[in-house]
């Protein structure tokens, strides 16, 4: 076939799969025009893409897959016969419970002992080969001796009419598969299952015996909490070598992650297996216990293997900030490669969870799937006129200080103040940031005295659990703070574990000051809007206290972003060394301040192109706090500036888990995915943020933005022009007169441009973003002229030259990879852009 | 690795960094012969009752690869794309083995699937898809390399990309109509057989 032919087939099968299903027909039969050889060849293919869902989606070696629902499906699909009712041996066939690579599950009765045992049946083609059998049963019988409350005890293996099964304990209840939750599960919730687990690993390893299979979908957990591990030795007996690794659990067509993700690297290997392989999958489930994550992913068996053998998983702490460091060091002890790194008996990691504070037993752990140890803290309404700011303040050190119990899970406060103002009520706001327990109250102001009222409601079922009154001077305003906080954990206590009396930390002893800055940040939550009266009030609070470092980070903050995109008022070379010279001072008042080394991080990344030292300050600023969330945010775009996708991607999502309302960390997803070129995951995050916030002109931007990603131009002009009406600000209008250009608009586009030239007149215009409206003109020559103007004046735009979806077209002209070089030139160190440089 | 056989693989592998395309197909069955002495040596060995697993199979080779410093993780594609290939090689060598041991015809086979029980989709006649793949490569080369990495690899979309060094889109867009060429090639060598 000739390749224009082939080609022309190509488009108009593509194009008639992209119109409507009813309008296929009469586009192929347009396209085709009349060329009717044509038109056969392209139908015939149509006529064979309805089917090609099927086996080929899944990967060749792909013995047996998941479906999406989480439901084993046997690769032939073969239809299972229905055994319900069939006596086997004394065994009555009750009901079906589970398909696993095992073959069939059921629940049966028992008729000589009345009692309910569960019966597996095993797939003939296992045990057909005597010598395999004879091995299986050897292995049964080991198993069969274990007696232990945290395993499924083997009742009995036997064979009917041809049909070979074992009759086991009956456990009802749910695997930890189902138990665990995106973000985890709660400190003392995974370590009362880890000890369990352990327990019963520990009994087993000394009577010779290892697991194997150690994965969350192994592991029972009943109703009231108690560990139950199944399939003790036999699992990887009985499932077919090669397929047993690729049960997928979370599977989409055509990715498959299986519990090859569990396996030890020696394992992957097919190495002889000690304990130690089942210490390092009991590390692995652990992990994925606090941390609702896997800590080897990646989008297919290959590279999960690649991760399994070569890089360390991110400590736990980074994905869920509230794993405590000691569990991090057990969990990545577990996880070290060497196997001689890690625990090298279940004894010793049985006895490093209990030293850390782990207990046992069934009683503290708790199988319930609501996080009753999470709290939403609302920002305290005022009664008073002047109490707003004051009772926001509050309800942030409270934050801080219950943040300080790694068992509770506390919601940021944006977050809960977003809800707030959508005149919920209170259980719908819990069940929205899906939290347990919120906190609610007020403040009364009147002169220098303060009436604080705080209750704590139970979001299940609206009840109050408690709730208490404050009288207090306004210099006590600390005093109150420490006693309320203390309350509270004293009243949560019975359902926490090693519950730690907080410490609230603040920065100056000026009570004042403290209510000056906590305004600050309040107004540059709200930015760019409310960046200059932040701006006031942290000069006041630096004024009451000038040793008070807090407001220094807040002042670098401040300009930090006026002069980048954020803001876009001030010429980089105005903002940014006022930013870094205010992050500096702070960090000279107080070095171990997360907030400090975020902001000086920042303006490096952004002005000085010190991508090393930037990354440092941010890891360092991470260490310090790990929940700070800006320090995520941010370094996530130095990630996207140096290529590193995926990392970019998860500190995105811990910035998000960290404040889920706050429309700023939902904003950074969409911008993630734009940079990534992931535009249609941008648009499906940017509808979500849309509904929770349609004001925010920010949004419908960047929605813009990923419309010109997918080359969707008409929307994305449509959609840029609301967010800029609603804005008017200049890099909004830049965005406008680009889409507008790319349009097809030319009159349009130039107005905007003539109308941001004016502006430039009176306040700064950045020339990058003038650069890209010539550049959709098509005038080049004017766009590079501002994109050295750009470089010249060190525009924060340009650490993203790379990455920038609306230059694309400009790829593989000279000036371009001039420009991108002397770019990498600049990033010094050894991070470079040359790894990053798109992909289209 | 033997040392030879080592150094003329790192040779092959250094010439495809550089840009030579070539260098892949002779790369190819020199790592398949380094897979078939790898099977072999792991046959003598006692495996706990198990056949060596395709898991275990790549995971040594990749081990093997990244010992001598060729692999690190920016070009990892070139491990994928490896590795991508060998599975087809194995699983459709395997199959049609055991097509010729099922027709009786007294071809013994001299293979890894000895050593190698992998385990492939019982519903994939892999024979004729390989055959059907070989058709494919001659209308458009690069679908048929989206289909190895997809279908024989096991890689997602993105991972494609990287590997053939064109957009996610580009390797949706060859991945359905692939897919589509496909089922039409095996349905019709279907059709002929009966």
């Amino acid at each position: 076939m000739k390749p224009e032919r082939w080609s022309k087939i190509e488009s108009i099968f593509h194009k008639a799969l992209e119109a409507d299903e009813s309008r296929r027909s009469s586009v192929v039969e347009e396209s085709c025009a009349g060329d009717a050889e044509l038109r056969r060849e392209v139908e015939s293919l149509l006529a064979h893409h309805s089917d090609s869902a099927s086996f080929i989606e899944r990967p060749a070696f792909a013995g047996q897959v998941t479906t999406s629902s989480g439901g084993p499906v046997t690769a032939a699909d073969a239809p299972r016969p229905d055994l319900k009712g069939v006596a086997f041996g004394h065994y009555r066939i009750l009901e079906e419970i589970g398909v696993g690579g095992m073959g069939q599950v059921f629940r049966a009765l028992d008729t000589r002992l009345h009692r309910t045992v569960a019966i597996k049946v095993l797939p003939s083609a296992h045990v057909s080969d005597p010598d395999r059998k004879r091995r299986f049963l050897q292995e049964a019988r080991a198993a069969s001796k274990l007696n232990h409350p945290n395993i499924v005890t083997l009742h009995d293996m036997a064979s009917d009419g041809g049909v070979d099964y074992l009759v086991m304990e009956y456990v009802a209840g749910k695997t930890l598969k189902e138990l665990i939750r995106p973000q985890g599960l709660s400190i003392s919730e995974a370590g009362g299952y880890a000890i369990q687990l352990a327990g019963a690993l520990a009994v087993a390893h000394a009577a010779g015996l290892i697991h194997r299979d150690i994965k969350p979908a192994n592991i029972m957990v009943t109703n009231d909490g108690q560990v139950k591990v199944l399939d003790f030795g036999l699992a990887k007996r009985l499932t077919p070598a090669g397929a047993d690794s690729l049960d997928a659990g979370q599977s989409l067509p055509g990715m498959l992650v299986g519990t090859v993700s569990y396996m030890s690297p020696e394992q992957t290997r097919g190495e002889p297996l000690d304990a130690r392989s089942d210490i390092f999958a009991f590390g692995s489930v652990l992990y994925e216990a606090v941390t609702g994550q896997l800590p080897f992913k990646a989008p297919s068996l290959l590279s999960t293997m690649h991760e399994i053998a070569l890089h360390d998983p991110p400590p736990p702490s980074r994905v869920q900030p509230r794993v405590p460091l000691w569990l991090e060091q057990i969990i990545l002890r577990c996880l070290r490669k060497p196997v001689a790194e890690r625990y090298q008996s279940m004894a010793d990691l049985l006895e490093a969870l209990r030293s850390g504070g782990v207990g046992a037993g069934p009683e503290t752990a708790r199988a319930s799937t609501s996080p009753a140890y999470s709290i939403a803290v609302l920002p305290f309404a005022s009664v008073s006129g002047d109490g707003e700011q004051f009772g926001d303040g509050l309800a942030e050190e409270l934050i801080h200080a219950l943040s300080l119990n790694e068992d509770l899970q506390v919601i940021a406060r944006t977050s809960a103040a977003a809800l707030r103002g959508h005149g919920l009520d209170i259980r719908e706001i819990g069940r929205r940031l899906n939290v347990g327990v919120i906190l609610d109250g007020s403040v009364r102001r009147a002169g220098n005295r303060l009436r604080i009222t705080v209750q704590l409601i139970d979001v299940n079922d609206g009840h109050h659990l408690w709730s208490e009154r404050y009288d207090r001077e306004m210099t006590d305003v600390f005093e109150v703070q420490d006693e309320i906080t203390a309350a509270i954990i004293e009243k949560l206590r019975p359902q926490l574990l090693g519950a730690r009396s907080p410490s609230a930390a603040r920065h100056s002893e000026d009570p004042e000051a403290y209510a000056l800055y906590l305004k600050g940040r309040h107004h540059w939550g709200r930015r760019p809007a409310g960046t200059m009266e932040a701006i006031a009030y942290f000069e006041q609070a630096a004024k009451r206290d000038p040793t008070y470092a807090l407001a220094y980070t807040g002042l670098a903050d401040a300009y930090n972003t006026l002069a980048s995109w954020e803001g876009g008022v001030l010429p980089p070379g105005e903002g940014f060394p006022k930013g870094m010279a205010y992050a500096e001072q702070a960090l000279r008042l107080k070095p171990e301040l997360a907030e400090g080394h975020a902001a000086l991080a920042y303006a490096l990344l952004h002005y000085r192109w010190e991508i090393p030292e930037a990354e440092r300050l941010f890891s360092e600023a991470i260490r310090l706090n790990p929940r700070y969330g800006p320090a995520h945010h941010w370094y996530s775009h130095l990630l996207v500036a140096t290529g590193r996708l995926e990392e970019s991607l998860s500190e995105s999502k811990i910035y998000l888990n960290l404040d889920p309302a706050d429309p700023m960390s939902q904003l950074h997803l969409m911008w993630h995915h734009v940079m990534a070129h992931n535009f249609d995951q941008a648009l499906s995050e940017s509808g979500r943020a849309l509904a929770n916030d349609p004001g925010f002109s920010w949004n419908r931007i960047f929605q813009g933005w990923a419309h010109l990603g997918t080359g969707a131009a008409g929307e994305a002009e449509a959609v840029i022009r609301k967010g800029a009406e609603l804005s008017g600000v200049s890099v909004h209008l830049s965005f406008l007169g680009h889409a507008q250009a790319v349009n097809g608009n030319r009159a349009d586009a130039l107005r905007t441009l003539e109308r941001l030239t004016a502006q430039s007149a009176e306040r700064y215009v950045s020339p990058y973003e003038l650069g890209l409206i010539y550049e959709a003109l098509g005038d080049h020559g004017q766009a590079f002229a501002l994109l050295e103007q750009a470089f010249a004046e060190r525009s924060p735009w340009l650490v993203y030259l790379a990455r920038e979806p609306r230059l694309r077209h400009l790829h593989g002209d000279p000036r371009f990879d001039a420009l991108l070089a002397r770019m990498t030139r600049d990033f010094g160190g050894p991070v470079s852009l040359a790894g990053s440089s798109a992909r289209r | 690795m033997d040392d030879a056989l080592g150094h003329e693989i790192t040779q092959l592998l250094q010439a495809w960094r550089r840009g030579d395309e070539g260098a892949l197909d002779k790369l190819t069955p020199q790592v398949y012969r380094e897979l078939h002495l790898l099977a072999r040596r792991c046959m003598g060995r006692e495996r706990d009752g198990h056949t060596l697993q395709t898991t275990a199979l790549i995971n040594e080779l990749y081990l093997r690869l990244s010992d001598l410093k060729l692999i690190d993780w920016q070009n990892r594609a070139h491990f994928f794309a490896l590795c991508a290939r060998q599975m087809r090689r194995i699983l459709t060598d395997q199959a049609r083995a055991r097509r010729s041991h099922k027709r009786g015809d007294g071809v013994q086979a001299v293979l890894l699937d000895e050593a190698l029980v992998v385990s492939p989709q019982p519903s994939a006649d892999l024979v004729a898809m390989d055959d059907a793949l070989n058709e494919l490569a001659k209308v458009d080369e690069r679908k048929c390399q989206v289909v190895v990495m997809r279908f024989f690899g096991g890689l997602s979309v993105e991972e494609t990309a990287e590997v053939l060094k064109v957009s996610p889109d580009t390797v949706a867009r060859d991945w359905r109509l692939a897919k589509a060429w496909l089922m039409r090639e095996l349905s019709e060598q279907k059709s002929d057989e009966t």
